[in-house]
Order: structure tokens, then sequence, then C-alpha cells
């Protein structure tokens, strides 16, 4: 579904992205850790489209979407995916329910049962008590749910997660976790996290780590380090 | 597809309610350019038309007045005749005799000592008055009852609008009421003409004593003192020029002329030039005005361009202000997908908005200032007495409208382009 190959990006003289390649499929929680200014985050934005490489390409559906205008990426963005972050995630002005539907604003292709595809939503989400508030009276763990509710609004195919447990307790950290298993099992989205806790790396199908601009694959608990591209090889 | 339409109509409505307060503060500015718009574009028309129709309004085209050139620049009509300031009688011949001019018309002025016999509000006042002449035709269509300012048995007399306005001022001091042109026509007093010099004794004296009325007023021709028939002066001077053979009895000091066809003008000019006298035409004076007019436009615009300017800096920086505090929720909008395009689009929109409201208020407001400048000008600035100034039509409200809307808009898109490259990715960089 993804293809993220050779990416390089520098930011001055400093190399943050050396030639990393990646490929996501269908139903898989994929997790990239690393350390804090590793360029996560900025992998991320460049799968989103919103930062382009210096080379190298992302190919969604075997196309390449840096050849597209800025209009088809942000509808890719729209319904192609979704994001979760660890902070800022919501609008501070609008209440739960605006900000989930949100996105569903910018799609023509949103049904006209709406109203009752987000309600399914909340209640699968566990939110429904909480709809009409504003995001400053939500506790963290509601604010992330939310966001995820929001995420997947358009019914994406994959989400890309910065952080999102940064700022949460042991006990809600385990919620989303959760719910990112189920979003896989029961809607069958598949979700990149990039986190530098390394607690996740055992919920997931595949673990990378950056370091060094590089990107390694981490085979379970073994850290047995191997080149994506090995990896790749592997894969086929 | 028109449920999708509704929904975003809906919430750009909602996000522009949310931000509008903030947005309309910060674009204040075009308000006050949009009513000194109208307030220029009202007033330009009517002070020019003004200025014309005062400077110029009763005379046409091709007249034009010839003086003598005055070495010293001190006027005849202020100091006593000599042969330096006046026109020679052969000069005044050698005119008349053009073929190309029409209606000539000449100034004279009586070179004895006069005087005034009047009463003037119950006291008898005898002010020096020194005497000019005009011919009748001059007055053709320029003031009422024209035809009888010949030389009459009670001699008719035309004062200068001057003391018309100076006679108010008088009875003004006094709590009396003012006079009108109307009210003095007729007024009766006397003239005293001393033919003889001041060296002469008492017994030698040869003073003449004439009865006359006031027959009107006039700004036709400037002089100052009072305005005989040149018949009654080349007739009084026939008649008692020998009393005193050292002073020429009239001079010549001004000519009124048309000119067949304005377009041997410069021809003309040459020609009397040649004797030493100079020409100024209406055409001169209609340049010059028009200059004058460009000048005071080009004031006006300059001014326009600097309120211009500063307007849209001015919005300019605020709508900067308004994204970067807006910067989160523009770079979320761009996560969730929300295009370039349409970023710039609803700002624009927003601002564009926002100018319409302005230009429409802008407009009332500029109308407004127009009315009460114009019911209020002429007690500031006295010379503009008889200004109207006609406000602006809706024609006008539609061009207001446009183009503050245009200005906002066009202030705003920079920012705009600003917001659209708004990126949480980098955001999040600079607030985590
Ligand atoms: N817009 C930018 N300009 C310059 N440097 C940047 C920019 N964005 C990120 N960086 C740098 O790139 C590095 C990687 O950042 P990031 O991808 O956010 O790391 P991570 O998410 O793994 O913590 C950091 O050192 C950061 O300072
Ligand atoms: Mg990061």
């Amino acid at each position: 579904m993804l293809k993220i190959e050779n990416i390089c990006l520098s930011f001055g003289k400093r190399e943050i992205l050396k030639n990393v390649s990646l490929h996501v499929n269908e139903k898989k929680i994929i997790i990239l850790t690393g350390k804090s200014g590793a360029g996560k985050s900025t992998l991320l934005g460049i799968i989103s489209g919103l930062m382009k490489p210096d080379s190298g390409t992302v190919f969604f559906n075997n196309q390449n979407i840096f050849k597209w205008s800025d209009l088809k990426r942000s509808r890719f963005r729209n319904r192609g995916m979704g994001f979760v972050f660890q902070f800022f995630s919501l609008f501070p002005e609008m209440t739960a329910y605006d900000n989930i539907l949100y996105p569903a604003i910018f799609n023509p292709f949103t049904s006209k049962n709406i109203k009752k595809e987000i309600s399914e939503l909340v209640d699968f989400l566990g939110l429904s008590g909480i709809i009409h508030q504003y995001p400053s009276t939500l506790s963290g763990g509601e604010r992330q749910r939310v966001a995820i509710a929001r995420a997947i609004v358009n019914n994406p195919k994959f989400i890309l997660a910065d952080e999102p447990t940064g700022n949460l307790d042991n006990e809600t950290t385990q919620d989303i976790i959760k719910l990112f298993i189920r979003l896989k099992t029961e809607k069958g989205i598949s979700t990149i996290i990039a986190t530098h806790e390394k607690k996740f790396v055992r919920i997931a199908d595949e673990s990378y780590n950056i370091s060094d601009g590089s990107l390694t694959r981490i085979d379970g608990k073994n850290y047995k380090k191997k080149s994506a591209t090995e990896t790749q090889s592997h894969r086929v | 597809m028109i449920r999708y339409l509704i929904r975003n109509i809906k919430f750009f409505i909602k996000d522009l309610t949310k931000n509008i307060a903030r947005a309309l503060i910060s674009s204040f500015g075009i308000l006050f350019l949009m009513a000194f718009l109208v307030l220029y574009l009202s007033m330009r028309q009517s002070v020019k038309q003004f200025i014309s129709e005062k400077l110029f309004g009763s005379l046409s085209i091709n007249e034009i007045t010839i003086s003598p050139r005055t070495g010293s620049g001190r006027d005849v009509i202020s100091t006593a005749a000599s042969a330096e300031n006046t026109i020679r009688p052969w000069a005044v011949q050698k005119i008349r005799a053009m073929k190309e001019l029409t209606s000539v018309y000449t100034l004279t002025k009586l070179n004895y000592e006069s005087k005034l016999n009047v009463d003037m509000l119950g006291k008898i006042k005898t002010p020096h008055a020194p005497v000019f002449g005009m011919d009748t035709g001059f007055f053709s269509g320029k003031i009422p009852r024209w035809e009888q300012f010949r030389n009459r048995k009670v001699l008719p007399v035309i004062a200068p609008k001057i003391s018309l306005k100076l006679l108010n001022n008088y009875a003004a001091v006094r709590g009396l009421p003012q006079f009108t042109e109307n009210m003095l026509t007729g007024y009766p007093g006397e003239i005293q003409i001393r033919t003889t010099g001041y060296g002469t004794a008492k017994s030698d004296e040869k003073k003449y004593i004439i009865q006359a009325e006031l027959h009107s007023f006039t700004g036709d021709v400037d002089f100052y003192g009072i305005l005989l028939p040149n018949e009654f002066i080349y007739d009084f001077v026939k008649i008692h020029g020998g009393d005193n053979k050292g002073v020429e009895g009239f001079s010549y000091i001004k000519i009124f002329a048309k000119i067949k066809d304005a377009k041997i003008l410069p021809e003309i000019t040459k020609k009397i030039s040649e004797m030493n006298l100079s020409v100024e035409s209406q055409s001169d004076v209609s340049r010059k005005m028009n200059q004058a007019l460009d000048v005071i436009d080009g004031l006006f615009l300059l001014i326009g361009m600097v309120i211009l300017i500063l307007t849209i800096l001015a919005i300019f920086n605020s709508y900067l202000i308004i994204v970067q505090n807006r910067s989160y929720g523009f770079s979320l909008k761009r996560v969730i997908g929300v295009s370039k395009f349409r970023i710039v689009f609803n700002f624009i929109i927003e601002a564009g908005l926002i100018g319409a409201l302005y230009g429409v208020i802008g407009f009332y407001a500029g109308v407004y200032l127009t009315k009460y400048l114009s019911i209020n000008i002429s007690t500031w600035i006295p010379v503009l007495q008889g200004l109207i100034i006609e406000p602006a039509g809706n024609d006008m409200l539609f061009k207001a409208v446009m183009i503050s809307i245009i200005i906002s808009s066009s202030a705003a898109f920079i920012p705009a382009v600003f917001a659209s490259n708004m990126n949480l990715f980098k955001a999040v960089k600079k607030v985590g």
C-alpha cells in the first residue's frame, strides 16, 4: 500500500534521514523508535506529503505522491490517512463532536448518514458522554480518543501517530495501545507509530529504529539488527 | 454534492463568526480610506467647477485684456497717471483700428481730484473717490439696465462690489441691517471735481458739482473709486480741460476686447506687445487655473496614495499577526487535508466580506462627511461661500464597495499564502 523509497533529507548540513526505505502493508502496526531528534516526526511528515524529501519518494498504491498537485495530496491526507499527535491534536474552539466531523466536511464522499456513523464511532471509542464538550475540559486520554475518532472518520487506510501516548499515564497508554490493535483487527487500518518508548515494540508487527539517519529493523526482543533493504528482501 | 456545499458553507460561516471580531478590528483603516475617497471624489468635481465659475464664469475664451506694461509694477488704478503706466492715445487708436478685434472697450481714469458727497447713515461724508470711465457697451449683458449707463442729467454711477461689502461691514458694526444691491440702486449723491491743481489760489479754484445716483455694482472691472460713463469723461475734459493745461484730463488705463478668431491670439499678442503693452487672455488664465487644479489633484492623489499604502500595510500587518495567532489551526487544517488553495480562498473571502462591509460603512461615512463639510465649509473658509458640494451618488457606492473588497483581499493575500504554508511538523518544533 505505502512504499517509502530511498528518502534523504538534510536540514542545512545535518543529514536527518539517509536513504530510508520502508514498505507498509494493510492491517499492520509499525513502530518507529529512536531517540528524540532522531527524525521520526520528519519521516511521518514526509509520508503525509507535508514535507518534501531532498531525494527519494513515497508511493501510495503505486503512485508517486510528490508528483501529485497540492489538491490531490490534500485529498490523500483527508481520505487516505488519519493523524494523531502527542499535543495539539484538536481545534480548541470546536466541540469534540465538531472536531470529529471536521475532516468529513472536506470530503465530498461523506455519506448522508454521517451523524449515525459518528455516533457509532463515538460508541466504539467510548466517548458518548463527552461529545459536546470542548477539548480544554477533556482529560488527556479522552482527547487522544477524540483525535483517533477524527483520524478515522473518513475511513482511512492508515494512521500516522506521532508520540500518541507521550503525555499519558501508564493505564491510559495501555487503553490507547489496545485501541490501535482493535482498529487493525476490526477495521483493517494500519498504524505507523513514532515513539521513543520501547514498550510499543511488543505489539508491533514490524519495528524499526532510526539512528544517525538510518532505519534499521528490530526483530522482536532480540534487537537483532538488519538493514532495511534486507528486511524487504525477506518479505518478498 | 449539494449537501457537501451546504456543509462547507455552514462551517465557513461558523469559522467566520469566530474570527470576525479580530479581523474587523484589523481592517478598520479601510473605513477611513473609503470615507476619504468618497469625500475627495465629491469635492474634486465641485471645487473644480466652483473655481472655474468664480474665476471666469462670465468671461469667454476669446476675451483679452490689454494693460500698460508698468516697469515699476505700480498700477495706475491706485496711483497717479503717468505716461509710463497708461496706454497712450495713439496706441488706443491703433488697437481700435485692428480688424481682428471687436468690442473694444476702454477703461479710463480722470486725472483731477474728485470727492463724493453722500449722506451715509445720517452723516454727510465726503470721501476721496477717483473717477474712472467705462464704455456703456461693455456692461451689455453683465448688469441689469446697462443701457441707462450713459451721460445723463443725474449721472449714473457704478461702484465696485467691494464697496457694498465695506458698507455692510460698517452697518454690521453699528448693529444696522444689511443692504442689498437693490436697496441702494438710485441712492443719490454728488460728485465734486476740482480741475485746478493744489498750488492754485482759493479764488482761482475751479470746482464742479455733479448730481449723481447709484446705478449698480460690478465685479467685472477692477478699480478703486467710482465708475462713470466714458461719454461723460470725454465731454467733461472737452469743456473744462482748459482750466488746467498742466495735466492731461484723462488717461486710458486698460482695454477690454474680443478676438474674432481665438486661433490668432499669439499673433495679436505679439503685435500688441510691440506697443509696450501686456496682453492677458482667458485662455492664459484658464491654462494657469488648470495647472493649479492639477497641483490640487496631485496633492489629493498623493495624500490618497499615502493613506492607501498605510491602510494596506496596517491590514497586511494585522493579518500577519492573525495568521501567527491562528498558525496552529492552519497547520492542523493542512494535516487534516485542507488544500492550500482552499485556505487562501477562505481567507480572501473572509477579507473580502470585511472589505465589503467597511466599503458600505465608509461610503456612508464619506457621504455624511461631505454633507457636513458642504454646510460648514463657507464658515471656515469664507472665500468658498456659495460652494455646493454634491455628495457622491449611489453608483459610487458600488465602486466604493468594489475598491474596498479589492484592497482588503489583496492586503490579505500574502498572509493567506503564509497561512497555507503552515506546517504542523514545523509548528510542533516551535511550540514543543
Ligand atoms: N524545519 C526544520 N528545520 C530545521 N531542523 C529541523 C526542522 N524540523 C526538524 N528539524 C530537526 O531535525 C531533527 C529531527 O527532528 P524530528 O523528526 O522531530 O525528531 P523526532 O521526532 O525523532 O524527535 C531534529 O534535530 C530537529 O531539530
Ligand atoms: Mg517527534
